[in-house]
């Protein structure tokens, strides 16, 4: 068992929209260890969901190797994926949309057991179980809907929904951005003790870079469906070498009143 | 610097009908000319509906029970849409968070503006049109002539929300109000805006009610503060103070869920969480409302809602406020 648990080479996804082809991914090559957390940063329309999408047999590749412990997913067909997305799984951004509001919450957790034909019914209500309390919900709120629930609680169902396959790899796409500050401290908190508790790998999508800053191993700065820059967290912010990452560094508020404002927010800046 | 140009006084807005269920809960706070306020909280602590009452445009499902709005003096008639319909973008302007949806779709984005003006003044059209793209020129749009032109969909976030701030200003108002004006935006966009409305209020005098979640964009851009929470006033402070030394456990606990790479991080997580959530508006507790999620709660926090203690510039609502500096 090798210690790179996901391995990236020279990844392109380019697609029809209307008559014109885009390239959201150009040449992207990454590596994420065992245990670790890489965090992907970048704007809005820079590719960083498509290559999350494309990582889970979403969107298909069209050139480049995805190795997951050592296999090539990128070309899976139906079959092969299906038995390969278990490792995988995926908690989005938006708790609202990302639940179906007609079923109930431990139906919701339970599902991917279902699909995945995982246990006998009976164990898998009980690991659905299991799992909400693991993210902190009480579980005799397994028959309520997703409506009952706060933006807050709704991120912990994805969470339990995404860990009940017991995945190696965790992709969270932007998973706190729709949150408020305190819930998405209590979501991030969340994430970093199940990660230790259960030994997961984080790809983790954020436009936030002060947020990872505090919760990622590495950081992977993404300008225009490439890496720009890539390295520990620490150092990316406290010693930027790319001009994009210094460019948002410089954008970014700092909640410190002792400091200068960021360069960009002096009004007399060009 | 005493010259409150708003003033909002004991405001309290409930679902309609229903006079128990309080969305603001009485809450006063003023904002001087020419300065910036920024009104701090989460989703549900009412300083969105604040901005909404202030322009008179609540929702149909609330109505004001109590309370005055005063701007310049004089009482506001925000419950009549006629009236209001003059005070709006003349004196107080509007930005608001979603630039997209701000925007009609059918109409050039020059249009747009040239509406608020012929709304208000009475001008000859090319004079009208004139001020539009001098309006344009002066959010930094790029080829205004050609962008008045334009439909929204052709226009990126960023330049959507100057034409925006253009509409808001395009009368001289008083008072801006900005809710949210950058949280759709990548974070070098935001400061582009946030960049605009300073150097406009700058060269216009213009005040502006900057409400946000964001503490970072609060800490360089704000002369004060103001920090809500569950349709009440918790803390409002000059934003120095308000930094170095909160005194509401809300506050210290919203500078300390906030991830900050400049500080060490704390204990027990990567970041300290405020534990619980926000309780419903339907919730009748008499207390604090934020004495579940607190960790010095007491009997009488629990008993009775704190009265706002004064200390000049500081104000807080907190039968027991830290006291110690953060640094």
């Amino acid at each position: 068992m090798s210690n790179t648990l996901l391995r990236i080479d020279d990844l392109h996804v380019s697609f029809r929209v209307g008559k014109t082809m885009i390239h959201p991914v150009r040449g992207i090559s990454l590596h994420l260890d065992r245990g670790e957390t890489l965090a992907l940063v970048g704007e809005s329309g820079c590719g960083k969901t498509t290559l999350a999408r494309t990582i889970l047999g979403l969107q298909a590749p069209s050139s480049g190797r995805i190795a997951y412990d050592g296999n090539d997913i990128a070309g899976l067909d139906r079959f092969g994926l299906k038995r390969f997305r278990p490792h995988i799984q995926c908690v989005f951004q938006d708790p609202f949309s990302s639940l179906n509001p007609r079923k109930r919450v431990e139906q919701l957790i339970r599902e991917p057991l279902d699909i995945h034909q995982i246990g006998e019914r009976s164990t898998r209500l009980k690991r659905a179980h299991e799992m909400m309390e693991r993210v902190g919900l009480p579980t005799d709120w397994g028959r309520r809907f997703p409506h009952e629930f706060s933006g807050g609680q709704r991120q912990r169902i994805g969470i339990a929904r995404a860990l009940v396959m017991q995945p190696d790899l965790l992709i969270c796409d932007e998973p706190v951005s729709a949150l408020d500050v305190s819930i998405q401290a209590q979501i991030i908190n969340l994430l970093w003790e199940l990660k230790r508790d259960m030994g997961l790998s984080y790809l983790f999508i954020s436009h936030d870079l002060m947020l990872v800053e505090t919760f990622a191993d590495r950081v992977a700065m993404m300008y225009q469906g490439e890496i720009v820059e890539i390295g520990p967290a620490r150092q990316v912010w406290s010693n930027p070498q790319h001009e994009f990452t210094r460019r948002m560094i410089d954008a970014i508020p700092v909640p410190d009143v002792t400091r200068p404002p960021p360069p960009a927010f002096r009004i007399d800046a060009k | 610097m005493a010259n409150p140009i708003l003033q909002v006084e004991n405001l309290q807005i409930c679902v309609r009908k229903k006079p128990g269920v309080l969305i603001l809960r009485g809450v006063s706070f003023h904002v001087n000319a020419g300065e910036t306020l920024a009104i701090v909280g989460e989703s549900g602590c009412g300083k969105s509906m604040t901005s909404l009452a202030i322009m008179g445009l609540l929702p149909d499902a609330v109505e004001k029970l109590s309370g005055t709005i005063r701007f310049k003096g004089r009482e506001l008639p925000i419950a009549d849409n006629r009236a209001m319909r003059k005070v709006r973008a003349a004196e107080i302007g509007m930005v608001f968070q979603e630039p997209m949806a701000a925007l009609d779709p059918l109409y050039p984005v020059g249009k747009q503006v040239l509406e608020v003006i012929e709304e208000h003044e009475k001008l000859p059209r090319e004079m009208a049109w004139a001020r539009v793209i001098d309006l344009l020129t002066k959010v930094d749009l790029p080829n205004p002539e050609t962008l008045a032109w334009s439909y929204p969909h052709k226009l990126s976030g960023g330049q959507l929300q100057r034409v925006v701030i253009a509409m808001a200003l395009a009368c001289n108002p008083d008072v801006l109000i900005a809710d949210e004006p950058t949280t759709a935006l990548d974070v070098t966009v935001q400061a582009q805006i946030m960049r605009l409305l300073k150097r406009l209020q700058r060269d216009t005098g213009v005040a502006i009610v900057l409400i946000t979640h964001n503490l970072g964009l609060v800490a360089h851009t704000a002369d004060r503060v103001m920090v809500m929470y569950a349709g009440n006033k918790a803390e409002e402070a000059p934003t120095r103070d308000l930094f170095l030394s909160p005194r509401h456990p809300y506050t210290r606990g919203l500078l300390d869920a906030t991830p900050n790479p400049e500080r060490a991080s704390a204990q027990g997580g990567v970041l300290r969480e405020i534990p619980g959530t926000v309780p419903s508006i339907a919730d009748p507790m008499s207390g604090c409302r934020f004495a579940p999620r607190c960790g010095n709660a007491s009997e009488l926090c629990r008993a009775r809602f704190p009265e706002p203690t004064i200390e000049g510039a500081h104000g807080y609502a907190c039968h027991h406020p830290g006291t110690d500096a953060r640094v």
